[in-house]
């Protein structure tokens, strides 16, 4: 369970973050909406603990993280993967190694099993042969699959996606979607999906939430959204609001 | 209101500075505590190793060439009007070894290792692949800092030493050449003259010179903000940092070290 308490994140004398709660209770996907710039790269990073909050408190299965040293902060590290919203590559390494490197960095799986894993990741995001390439030398669409496939080869418990199917192809972007409603199927992951298309957000969030300026909005279940009476809630929902009701009513 | 920020603007200034050293130094201790990282991470240091050690060779041969040269060919000069040209071998020796090899071979570390660290690590910090290594549990100090720490304390000596020995064979050629200073002879005074101590000074200089480049080029490069400028800026001010600071060690050591030892 990702828990968030009155979380203040201050950057160059401007609130990033102003006083947002919310939480996520486990095997649940939390979808989360809002413009450029509201900060939601940022609360997933204040989750993560790579940034410190400026006040409040973040508790990841109750024990709270907010104020615990890189190395205490590891072991939940090691649980947790994270899709970063430019995919972070590292660029020394090919695209086998960055699938493979936390594995290779804290498993004991032996180099034949972790090439296994490695090659089963690139498979299920439909990246077969590119194993022995540099990110340099894949295309945006594919560095993003990358990514995707380096968080969940070493099948984390705690998945945040910064907008996973940015920049790729429909297609791509409807694998990547079923991708993850089939991980918090099979695994019961718990998740984050920050995204700005509507229509994945209503195909694989249990709970939606809406950040706009370093607030949350809005918090709760897909129907509550398209109910929610707020004139900003109403502004982002008017180009899709038929479109989601029909994939809710799909799926139900 | 004008008063009051003239008053104001550098004692914040120095204060900022004052910050900057007090972050550096926890780093640098932080460094030295996981130094047994290197370990771990030793296909990373093995690779540092040959970057920033064997592949700087080429340059280091001839700079250290040049520098003996130069100084066997202005000792020898200036000697010979007193007709003292026998000494050149001596002179040369003793430059070379104690202060020419150790500080031009530090200044070009702390520009080639320098520019390398501070961008390669500012790059990294800049398109987040620091924080996806954090993300993955794994220490940037332990995986990046450390293998490129001990990469430069275990190179710099061996460089440094390459730098004497053709600095030396460089101003024993010149002499022989244009002061006819027999190169037997040359050598003999100059390896005659050279006493522990200086040997000592010569080796221990590299490895303190290294310590600092390496620390404060990865604390640059760590600490880059504002992308692509702020990858520049970083690597700017890690050579220009380090730079002074062997200068600075160098000084130390010819002042206050030489005289207790
Ligand atoms: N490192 C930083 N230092 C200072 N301010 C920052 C930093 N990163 C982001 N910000 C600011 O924080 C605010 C929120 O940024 P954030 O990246 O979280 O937005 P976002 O909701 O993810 O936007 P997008 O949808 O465009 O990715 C922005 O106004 C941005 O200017
Ligand atoms: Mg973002």
């Amino acid at each position: 369970m990702i828990r968030v308490e009155h979380v203040t994140v201050e950057g160059e004398g401007r609130k990033i973050l102003d006083d947002v709660s919310f939480q996520v209770k486990s095997g649940e996907t939390k979808v989360v909406l809002g413009p450029s710039g509201a900060g939601k790269s940022s609360l997933l990073k204040i989750i993560l603990g790579l940034w410190k909050p400026t006040a409040g408190a973040v508790f990841i299965d109750g024990m709270e993280i907010t104020h615990l040293s890189e190395r205490a902060l590891n072991p939940i590290r090691r649980r947790t993967a994270m899709v970063f919203q430019g995919n972070a590559l590292f660029d020394s390494l090919t695209v086998a190694e960055n699938v493979g490197y936390f594995l290779q960095e804290h498993s004991t799986m032996s180099a034949a099993e972790i090439y296994e894993r490695v090659e089963d990741c690139l498979q299920f995001v439909n990246l077969p042969d590119t194993m022995n390439l540099l990110p340099e030398e894949i295309s945006g669409g594919m560095k993003k699959r990358v990514a995707i496939a380096r968080a969940i080869a070493f099948h984390p418990e705690i998945i945040l996606y910064d907008e996973p199917t940015t920049g790729l192809d429909p297609i791509n972007a409807k694998t990547i979607t079923e991708l993850i409603i089939k991980l918090k199927q099979e695994r019961h992951a718990t998740s984050i999906i920050v995204t700005h298309i509507l229509r994945d957000a209503f195909a694989v969030g249990d709970s939606l939430a809406v950040m706009d300026n370093g607030n949350i909005v809005f918090d709760g279940s897909p129907e509550e959204l398209l109910a929610c009476e707020l004139p900003f809630i109403q502004n982002f929902l008017s180009e899709i609001r038929e479109e989601a009701r029909l994939i809710l009513h799909e799926q139900r | 209101m004008g008063n009051h920020s003239i008053d104001i603007a550098p004692i914040r200034a120095l204060k900022m500075k004052l910050l900057r050293l007090q972050e550096y130094s926890i780093f640098a201790v932080e460094n030295v505590r996981a130094l047994f990282a290197a370990w771990r991470y030793r296909r990373d240091t093995l690779e540092q190793m040959y970057l920033i050690g064997a592949q700087a060779f080429p340059i280091v041969f001839i700079s250290g060439m040049f520098s003996g040269v130069i100084m066997a060919i202005e000792a020898g000069n200036r000697l010979e009007t007193f007709g003292a040209k026998l000494l050149v071998g001596r002179t040369t020796a003793l430059a070379v070894v104690r202060e020419l090899g150790p500080v031009i071979t530090g200044l070009l570390m702390a520009a080639r290792t320098g520019a390398k660290n501070a961008s390669e690590l500012g790059s990294m910090q800049v398109s987040e692949q620091i924080d996806a290594l954090r993300a993955f549990g794994t220490n940037p100090i332990e995986k990046l800092a450390v293998p490129r720490l001990v990469a430069a304390l275990v190179m710099f000596l061996p460089l440094t030493l390459v730098a004497d020995l053709i600095g030396l064979l460089g101003g024993m050629t010149v002499s022989d050449i244009w002061l006819h200073v027999d190169r037997g002879f040359f050598w003999h005074s100059a390896v005659y003259d050279l006493k522990m101590k200086d040997i000592i000074v010569g080796c221990a200089k590299p490895v303190v010179f290294s310590f600092f480049i390496s620390t404060i080029s990865c604390f640059y490069g760590l600490a880059t903000t504002g992308g692509t400028v702020g990858v520049g800026r970083a690597a700017v001010n890690a050579v220009v940092v380090a730079s002074v600071v062997v200068l600075f060690n160098d000084y130390i050591f010819t002042k206050v070290i030489w005289a207790i030892l």
